[in-house]
């Protein structure tokens, strides 16, 4: 089964017109990815929806490294595990 | 009126995603009618449509795509087939002189009938995304094509029911011919999985239930035993460009528009009148007579299989040709009925014979039903040297739309 990593960094594929090497734990997603609002909306969109999990306003605007999102991710799943949503 | 000529054709369809698989398709009777598994899932009378196939759209790149749904796709891969065919330099369409319209009759219906279950299911909205408007709304097909070609002219979408691919090349042939635009990309698109559209057609018993097992017979038009529409989907779109645009350029021109009509029944939401399809190709006839043209000598027909209309417009035909009629078919048979597409469909498939100098038949038309007699259908491919052609539309509402085409 595909780590969060590798389904984050397909789903950074899937959107942005980067290259697979460009999309490291420290790119920044709006500087260094060039990821635009409506990018970083689908972006977000689409992890929840793989991941079947909910984020927040907040929490999205915290993302800013593609680690960010990874860490974020990790925290949901892990709250949904132990019973949240 | 400035003279206005067609230039490029592009096209993705049932029966091919480029115009030379188009041409083998209408030449060779290859049906773009298969079995539609969904249909038959959901409950459907009909299994069948034409689906398009094994269209690749990557090379368009992921950042444009990220705004296009399935119908600016279509579009958007024909319209570089048609600025390639027409060997238009892409600057040419970075202008205030550059136009699109592109009709469509729903738009990015899907995306938003998907962010309505989306929001349904989670009650989350951060799940809807945010392109899916942009991929939704019913000028996504032209709108796409402006932002991703740089055309800075007018650019909009038009419906007119199934008149809609017909109305936007009329609609850019007068834009053109006018001197409001040089050069316009115009036609229409729509993407089928459109369950609402299909529901409604399949209850009122116009879609083929009879030969789910043999798809490419389920439409059969003007015949004893006729059903149909049989649904399908895709894009078609022309370059048109002023006269003198093309000529300085060089352009080896499809044709000549010489005639444009349009109108509405006034009469009914689901039933035609008969009078509006006359007064809509008298319009086009008109024109076309202006400019010289004296003999029609192919019609590419609405033609779509139904109890209703095909014996009406047969009867409009004889009323308004006499005997013996032009050569007549309708194409529905092979590429289905595509909506807001087929208008511009139609409007290729009658351009590619014109240029080739045949006449594709009515498929599976095999005895003509007497209702329907007395007009010079083709039932088998014909060469035929042809000078000016005509293709006819019409839709719900009463929707008419007429297109004459001349050899340049």
């Amino acid at each position: 089964m595909a780590t969060v990593e590798e389904q984050v960094k397909e789903i950074l594929l899937s959107i942005l017109d980067v290259k697979p090497e460009e999309i490291v734990p420290t790119a920044r997603v709006i500087e260094d990815l060039k990821a635009t609002s409506i990018d970083i909306v689908e972006i977000v969109t689409a992890l929840q929806n793989t991941f079947d999990v909910n984020v927040t306003d907040e929490e999205a605007g915290k993302i800013r490294t593609v680690g960010d999102a990874v860490d974020l991710l990790k925290a949901a799943i892990a709250k949904k595990a132990a019973g949240g949503t | 009126m400035r003279r206005v000529l067609v230039t490029g054709l592009g096209i993705v369809s049932s029966i091919g995603n480029n115009k030379d698989t188009v041409l083998r398709s209408l030449r060779e009777n290859r049906s773009g009618i298969e079995f539609v598994p969904e249909m038959k899932d959901l409950g459907f009378r009909c299994h069948v449509g034409g689906r398009v196939k094994d269209l690749d759209v990557a090379w368009i790149g992921r950042r444009t795509l990220l705004s296009m749904s399935n119908v600016a796709r279509f579009a958007a891969a024909a319209a570089s087939e048609a600025v390639q065919d027409a060997k238009l330099l892409p600057d040419a369409l970075k202008s205030p002189r550059a136009a699109v319209v592109v009709g469509t009759c729903f738009g990015g219906v899907n995306e938003i009938a998907k962010a309505e279950r989306v929001l349904q299911e989670t009650r989350n909205p951060l799940r809807v995304g945010g392109a899916s408007l942009v991929r939704g709304m019913h000028s996504t097909a032209a709108a796409n094509l402006a932002a991703w070609l740089g055309v800075q002219g007018r650019v909009y979408s038009l419906c007119s029911s199934f008149a809609t691919g017909a109305d936007a090349i009329g609609h850019a042939y007068e834009m053109i011919g006018r001197g409001t635009a040089d050069v316009c990309l115009c036609g229409g698109a729509d993407e089928s999985s459109m369950r609402q559209a299909w529901g409604c057609l399949d209850n009122w018993g116009g879609m083929p239930g009879s030969r789910n097992d043999e798809p490419e017979k389920a439409c059969r038009p003007y015949d004893q035993d006729r059903e149909g529409p049989v649904l399908s989907e895709g894009a078609g779109i022309l370059l048109l460009e002023s006269r003198d645009h093309a000529l300085q350029r060089g352009a080896h021109p499809y044709a000549e528009i010489v005639g444009y009509g349009s109108s509405n029944d006034g009469f009914d939401m689901f039933n035609p009148s008969g009078e509006g399809l006359t007064e809509c190709i008298r319009q086009a006839m008109a024109a076309g007579h202006e400019r010289g043209v004296r003999r029609i000598d192919y019609i590419n027909a609405h033609g779509t299989g139904t109890k209703v209309h095909d014996p009406l417009e047969v009867r409009v035909i004889r009323e308004l040709f006499g005997t013996p009629s032009p050569l007549i078919s309708s194409t529905k048979g092979l590429a289905g009925h595509s909506l807001g597409a087929t208008g511009a469909h139609e409007a290729i498939f009658t351009l590619l014979m014109l240029r080739h100098g045949f006449v594709a038949p009515t498929l599976n038309l095999e005895r003509i039903a007497p209702d329907c007699e007395g007009v010079s259908h083709v039932q088998s491919l014909r060469e035929d040297p042809l000078e000016a052609v005509m293709s006819f539309n019409a839709g719900l509402g009463g929707a008419n739309a007429c297109l004459i085409f001349r050899k340049p």
